[in-house]
C-alpha cells in the first residue's frame, strides 16, 4: 500500500478529533456561561457547537464515500445523491456559521447588520462551494485569518503558555485549510492539509487539558 | 485602568482570602475590599449556599470556607483561566 494510501483516512480522523475537539471547547464554554453569565461566553459556546456539529456532518459524509470518490468531487463539481450533498452542504454550513460566530465574539460585533450580511456572506460562499470546492477553504481560510489575528494579539497581551497553544492550534487550522485549497492540482495537498488539521486539534486538545488540570 | 469587579469576581475575591485561615469580619472587608453592607450581603448569599460558614471561637465569630466552597473556588479557577486564554 503506498504512503498516500496509509493516510487517506486522514480527513475521517481529522473530522472524529475535529468533532471532539470542539465540541469540548463547546461544552468548558456552556459551563464557564453557566457559572457567570456573560453572554458571549454563550455565543462563543454557540459558535463551537456549529463547528463540532459541521465536523460531525463531515464524517457522516466521508464514512458514506470512498476516498477516491471525494478526490474526484474535491477537483470540480461532481452530482452527488441529494442526501449526500446536502450532508456536504450542511458540514460546509455549519463550519462557516461557527467560525464566523467565533470571530464575531472575538471581536464583540454588536451591529446586528453586519452579522445578518455576514451570516449571508457564510450562505452564498456554501452554495457557490457546492460547484467549486475550494472556495469552502478560502471563505474558512478568510475567517481563521481573522480568528488567527485575534489570537496573535492575545498572545502578545499575556504571553501564557496556554494562549500560545492556542494561537498555534487555530494557526495550524488555517495553514490546513490554505493548503486544502490547492487540492484541485494533486491529491498530496488534501493529505497533508488534513495531517496539520489532526495536529491542530491535538495541540488545542493539549491546551485544553493545561486549562482542565490547572493546579489550584 | 481598574477593572470593574463582577459578582463571580468578588465572589472569588472573598473565597480566596478564606482560602488561608478563617477570618474576623473586618479583616475580610479589608481583603475583599467591600463595604459593610455589600459584604454582609454576600457572606449571607455564601453561608445560605453553604460555600461559607459562620463559626463561634473564643475570640468572637469567624468565617470560614467550606469544602464546597473550595471546589467552587477551584471550578471558578479553570474557568477563569479557560474564559483569560480564549480571550473572553
Amino acid at each position: 500500500m503506498s504512503m498516500l494510501g496509509l493516510l487517506e483516512d486522514f480527513d475521517l480522523w481529522a473530522g472524529i478529533l475535529g468533532f471532539l475537539i470542539t465540541f469540548l471547547i463547546a461544552i468548558f464554554s456552556l459551563y464557564s456561561y453557566k457559572l457567570s453569565k456573560h453572554r458571549n461566553q454563550l455565543f462563543f459556546s454557540a459558535g463551537f457547537l456549529l463547528v463540532a456539529l459541521g465536523w460531525l456532518a463531515g464524517v457522516i459524509f466521508n464514512t458514506y464515500t470512498e476516498f477516491e470518490e471525494r478526490q474526484v468531487l474535491l477537483r470540480g463539481y461532481v452530482q452527488l445523491p441529494y442526501a449526500l450533498g446536502g450532508l456536504l452542504m450542511l458540514h460546509m454550513l455549519l463550519i462557516i456559521a461557527g467560525y464566523l460566530t467565533i470571530f464575531i465574539v472575538n471581536e464583540k460585533l454588536k451591529s446586528r447588520k453586519t452579522m445578518f450580511l455576514l451570516y449571508l456572506f457564510a450562505v452564498f460562499s456554501v452554495l457557490v462551494a457546492h460547484d467549486f470546492y475550494f472556495l469552502y477553504h478560502l471563505t474558512v481560510f478568510f475567517i481563521l485569518s481573522l480568528v488567527v489575528n485575534h489570537c496573535a494579539w492575545l498572545y502578545k497581551e499575556q504571553r501564557s503558555t496556554n494562549s500560545l497553544l492556542i494561537l498555534l492550534g487555530f494557526s495550524g487550522l488555517l495553514l490546513s485549510h490554505g493548503i486544502m485549497m490547492f487540492t484541485p492540482f494533486s491529491q498530496e495537498f488534501y493529505v497533508t492539509g488534513n495531517f496539520i488539521q489532526i495536529i491542530s486539534f491535538a495541540v488545542l486538545l493539549w491546551a485544553l487539558v493545561r486549562i482542565y488540570k490547572r493546579k489550584q | 485602568m481598574t477593572v470593574r469587579r463582577d459578582k463571580m469576581m468578588i465572589i472569588a475575591d472573598i473565597l480566596l482570602a478564606l482560602q488561608s485561615k478563617h477570618l474576623k469580619f473586618t479583616h475580610l472587608l479589608y481583603k475583599s475590599n467591600l463595604s459593610h453592607a455589600r459584604l454582609k450581603e454576600y457572606l449571607d448569599e455564601l453561608m445560605q449556599k453553604q460555600l461559607v460558614v459562620e463559626l463561634q471561637t473564643k475570640e468572637g465569630k469567624r468565617y470560614a470556607i467550606t469544602d464546597d466552597g473550595a471546589k467552587f473556588y477551584a471550578e471558578y479557577r479553570r474557568v477563569n483561566e479557560f474564559v483569560k486564554s480564549f480571550g473572553l
